[in-house]
């Protein structure tokens, strides 16, 4: 097949020993910033962009390509150990990820996510290589299309609400706020910026999630009764077989979502991150395991993430267009060196092209040789006692979050959301829908106002596009479904049934006061 | 197993860091050899130099700004480094310029009609043009109006044509940038409305024409011509005085009817308290760099052909830009 | 369990906070209004946070209230339950036993909070103006000592070699961290 014919004249090309030790390079490297705090995927490739000016165009191109996969695992650790998401694809794999370590199962807990990383990239290439025209069909979904889309993943929230409806809207609707914050992107004017330079860039949403997660953990940690220390629970750092066949169906779901959402030029990889945590949790049999260390949890969103690091570079070689601000500078690179981005790079230099896929599948490999042995080294990070572990960590994460925007204003935003988290916890205010609306909301806002700039006729736009029309019968079926069941729940509870059996441990628990 | 994991750890790291040291070295960090003939001692003390670039690493004008830096590293036998500040329309670049020692040792990009953005009303800048010293232009960057390639216009006339009643759509990456005040130009030739849909970045723009959703975009030469070149892209028009080496086959805007000409010019600038001597000093190495042959090549793969002006020039463009632009009612737009 | 001075009660706290947040819908709504709702038949830069301000205003309401209401009698409306899905042997609260019943805040903890929020401000007010080494090593210095307790005579030394070495190391990498003088481009780095 020309297929395999190209993809082996991409292996040819980069299977030179100059340009393996450049995409290790590239995966450790990426690795260790990703590690730091608020450091992410742009960040890090951001750091490789000069030397495009000197490499040659392949080296430098794979050199990218494997910081960029390198720091989202690199995320992946911070998350994972600390509860610190260090970019912002790790948040929802440190909702599980750190339960996971608390349970004394952090190596588990990373071990699943390099091997789920590992699947949902190689899935991934086997995706780009075969089906990349469904870019194209992307391109093709208007805004209100995506505002359906996206306001179908806003109804995740509640899923991800837990035990109390009001306080998980309460967080997903603060989220909305902060993420109106700053410029109005439509008509240019200031919203709630108080005058001030900084906020009229926005709120950070890295800054905000490593305080109202990493932050927040750390002062939760430090005011507790009994101070914690996961230096005596390290437990076992091996993956079981029994752990591997309950991710399998994850990592396959996650491989689909990611790959579709990163498909839609301009989503966000934490939207992506989200639904994969959120469709485990639903299709889960032991849905009350999650948020508390299911291994679904971690693996899920972590191949999700990969999937969309890779599906993210379709639309760029298909049609030239960067998804992402990391693809952004992948394309400068690309142009520096006098190459054109999207269909011609394979017309033109197909061995650059092919070689940028197969690197990609060498990323993988090198990603999961690297991280396995690797991860007995990150859990013994957490033997170290938290009093010298915690300052060494606040450190860290002041520079992550002053690295931002080189701006003392984001390591502020990082305290005020770490007491904004603590507050939340005092409260049982879960957090995940904050941090999922953040993102969503923006989106949701731009997309329905540039639909309505084209027709302000809402109800003719919903008509004359299907995906979004199905988008918000689907919202309206689930909440029917929703509505019906409370109804009978509470028709069934106030006729004596107290619901079936009831298990020893809600029957132990004095929290049941309902 | 303590001891193997810490010596693959610091193997690891050790690589990393010679591996840093090399990329270091050979960018960002260690660019300033000496090559030219009289490397022209800068005459402020600054162990490097920081150029503000208000947009993302990766964009077509950081890239400008990444090959310039890299020329006047040589140049000026100093480090020159990017740093990115984006957002806020080049106010949050613009304020930390402001806000650095006007020693000579923080410059900044400055882009126009972009950083015009000041004068409106509603946007309070904080800041004026007399905050500004300009070391002088180096490169004007044409726009190009494009359709989809299947979109049934096959040249401007047919564009306008097309206008009716509802006027045109097109896709603009902010409300009153350069794009707005193209499309504000062009509707009052037109005499018709076009509506703009506002998106997040040219990328979002392209995406936009190629999906139907608008009938076209203007765009910077360098960001379409790949698409133009592989056929997803058709170049109506370009907004230039003079039609393009790079798109020969297509008409300008004046050519077609439409008296509307608009150029983005890209510039370097500093705080107007930073001595007279180092401004000096920088308009000479631009004026070098424009008639250095790689200069020229690096900026025409981005598209942008090189164009040399002296500090008071720009700033005579910058007036006429102004003018123009404060003419302009946005909201027939939005 | 150490029984510490209860600043805060438990509902008194909730109660609170719905209010403040409550504060915080009106305000929004307040200055929505002043941006506009619409412009023409365009929703205009106020009409998102005036809708999602209501909201707010409307769901800390409906918390303060049930707030008031809680333990007594109980839960009627059934809102403090999942709305989603019947989970069977789902307990309620957080992992830990004891973050279930305390949502107080005692005098301990809330002077470990105070100092950890003041002390931040060291990096924030001095980031900028003495540099980075100088800054991380107080600021790490001090939390070593204060948090951790770490012995006196060599955290300031120990501290200020690890933060000279990382900012070798972010050096070497690329990252550039504000220094009063650039002593490592003098370096040769």
């Amino acid at each position: 097949m020309d297929l395999i014919n190209d993809l082996l004249l991409g292996f040819q090309h980069i299977l030179t020993p100059t340009i393996i030790l450049f995409a290790v390079l590239g995966c450790a490297l990426g690795m260790l910033t990703g590690v730091l705090p608020g450091f992410g995927p742009p960040a890090a490739t951001a750091l490789l962009l000069p030397l495009a000016f000197v490499l040659e165009p392949t080296a430098s191109i794979v050199m990218i390509a494997a910081i960029y996969y390198g720091s989202m695992y690199g995320g992946t650790i911070t998350s994972v150990l600390l509860n610190i998401p260090g970019e912002v694809s790790s948040v929802a794999t440190g909702i599980d990820g750190y339960q996971m370590t608390r349970n004394g199962q952090a190596g588990k807990a990373l071990s699943i996510a390099a091997v789920g990383s590992f699947v949902g990239g190689m899935l991934a290439v086997v995706g780009m290589v075969f089906a990349s025209q469904l870019a194209e069909l992307a391109v093709n979904l208007t805004y209100i299309d995506i505002f359906g889309l996206s306001f179908l993943a806003l109804m995740l929230v509640i899923g991800l609400a837990g035990r109390s409806l009001i306080k998980g809207l309460i967080s997903a609707v603060l989220g909305l706020l902060i993420g109106t914050v700053g410029l109005d992107h439509f008509t240019g004017t200031p919203r709630f910026t108080f005058g001030s330079v900084e906020l009229t860039g926005g709120i950070s949403y890295v800054a905000v999630i490593m305080g109202i997660f990493g932050l927040a953990e750390i002062l939760r940690n430090l005011t507790a009764k009994q101070p914690v220390d996961f230096s005596s629970n390290i437990g076992s750092l091996r993956l079981s077989r029994r752990d591997l066949r309950d991710s399998v169906g994850s990592m396959g779901r996650g491989t689909v979502i990611g790959f579709f959402f990163g498909l839609v030029p301009g989503s966000p990889a934490a939207a992506s991150a989200f639904t994969s945590y959120a469709v485990e949790k639903r299709v889960s049999k032991t849905p009350e395991r999650f948020g508390r260390g299911a291994i679904q949890g971690v693996a899920g969103p972590e191949t999700a993430n990969n999937a969309l690091g890779i599906s993210n570079f379709i639309p760029l070689l298909t049609l030239g267009i960067p998804s992402s601000s990391t693809m952004a500078i992948l394309l400068g690179a690309l142009l520096i060196n006098g190459l054109q981005p999207g269909p011609l790079l394979f017309t033109q230099n197909p061995e650059i092209a092919w070689g940028l896929i197969a690197s990609l599948v060498l990323s993988n490999v090198i990603l999961l040789v690297m991280a396995l042995p690797l991860v007995r080294l990150w859990v013994s990070v957490l033997r170290v006692p938290t009093g010298i572990l915690y300052p060494v960590v606040l450190g860290v994460m002041t520079i992550g979050a002053f690295a931002i925007n080189n701006s003392v204003f984001d390591v502020g935003i990082m305290w005020v959301a770490g007491l904004v988290g603590f507050v939340f916890h005092k409260f049982e205010i879960p957090l995940a829908p904050l941090a999922l609306t953040l993102v969503l909301g923006p989106m949701l806002e731009s997309n329905l106002r540039r639909a309505l700039s084209l027709n302000a006729d809402l109800g003719a736009t919903l008509l004359a596009n299907p995906i979004a029309l199905s988008a918000f019968v689907l919202i309206g079926v689930i909440f029917a479904v929703k509505a019906v069941t409370a109804v009978r729940r509470r028709v069934r509870r106030s006729g004596g049934d107290q619901g079936g059996g009831i298990p020893t441990e809600q029957a132990s628990s004095k929290a049941d006061t309902e | 197993m303590k001891k193997k994991n810490a010596l693959y750890a610091a193997a690891i790291a050790l690589v990393s860091l010679l591996a840093g040291c090399a990329a270091g070295g050979g960018g960002a960090d260690g660019g300033g050899e000496t090559e030219g003939p009289d490397a022209a001692g800068y005459p402020a003390d600054c162990p490097s130099i920081e150029l503000l670039v208000g947009f993302s690493a990766g964009g077509a004008t950081d890239l400008a700004f990444r090959v310039l830096a890299d020329e006047l590293s040589t140049e000026l036998g100093k480090d020159v480094r990017v740093i990115n500040a984006p957002g806020g329309g080049g106010s949050i670049m613009i304020n930390q310029m402001l806000s650095a020692p006007a020693d000579g040792c923080t410059l900044g990009h400055s882009t126009i009609p972009s950083h015009l953005a000041y004068l409106y009303p509603e946007v309070d800048a904080g800041y004026t043009k007399e905050d500004f010293a300009f070391a002088g232009a180096f490169a004007v960057g044409p726009q190009v109006l494009t359709v989809a390639a299947d979109s049934p216009h096959q040249s401007l006339d047919d564009l306008v044509e097309s206008a009716g009643a509802d006027g045109l759509t097109a896709a603009a990456d902010s409300p009153n940038g350069g794009d707005a005040i193209i499309n504000a130009q062009f509707a009052d030739a037109l005499g018709s409305k076009i509506t703009q849909v506002i998106v997040d970045g040219s990328a979002e723009k392209v995406t936009a024409v190629l999906g139907g959703q608008v009938d076209f975009q203007n765009g910077a030469l360098g960001g379409v011509l790949p698409s133009i070149e592989s056929g997803q892209l058709r170049a109506l028009a370009i907004w230039s005085p003079e039609r393009s080496d790079a798109l020969p086959d297509v008409p300008t805007a004046r050519e077609q009817g439409i008296d509307v000409v608009a150029e983005t010019k890209y510039a370097l600038m500093m705080p107007a308290d930073v001595p007279e001597d180092v401004r000096q000093v920088l308009e000479e190495t631009l004026a070098t760099i424009t008639e250095k042959q790689s200069f020229q090549d690096d900026l025409a793969n981005l598209g942008i052909p090189t164009q040399f002006q002296t500090g008071e020039e720009y700033s005579t463009t910058w007036d006429e830009m102004a003018e123009t632009v404060q003419a302009i009612d946005f909201d027939s737009l939005n | 369990m150490i029984r510490g001075r209860r600043l805060l009660s438990q509902h008194g706290a909730e109660r609170l906070t719905a209010c403040i947040l409550a504060l915080i819908a009106a305000g929004v709504l307040a200055e929505s209004l002043r941006l506009e709702l619409s412009r023409g038949v365009q929703p205009g830069p106020g009409f998102f946070p005036a809708l999602v301000a209501g909201i707010l205003l409307v769901l800390s309401s409906l918390w303060a209230v049930q707030g008031a209401r809680m333990p007594a009698s109980g839960d009627s409306l059934g809102l403090l339950k999942d709305a989603t899905f019947p989970e069977p042997g789902d307990q309620e609260g957080s992992t830990t036993p004891e973050e279930l019943t305390d949502r107080s805040v005692n005098a301990r903890q809330a002077k470990i909070l105070a100092f950890a929020v003041l002390w931040a401000l060291v990096p924030i007010l001095l980031l900028t103006a003495i540099g980075f080494t100088l800054t991380m090593t107080v600021y790490v210095s001090g939390l070593l000592l204060i948090v951790g307790r770490t012995s006196r005579v060599w955290t300031v030394p120990l501290t200020f070699v690890g933060t000279v070495l990382v900012g070798i190391g972010a050096r070497v990498v690329g990252i550039y961290l504000p220094e009063p003088t650039d002593y490592l481009t003098l370096l040769g780095l």
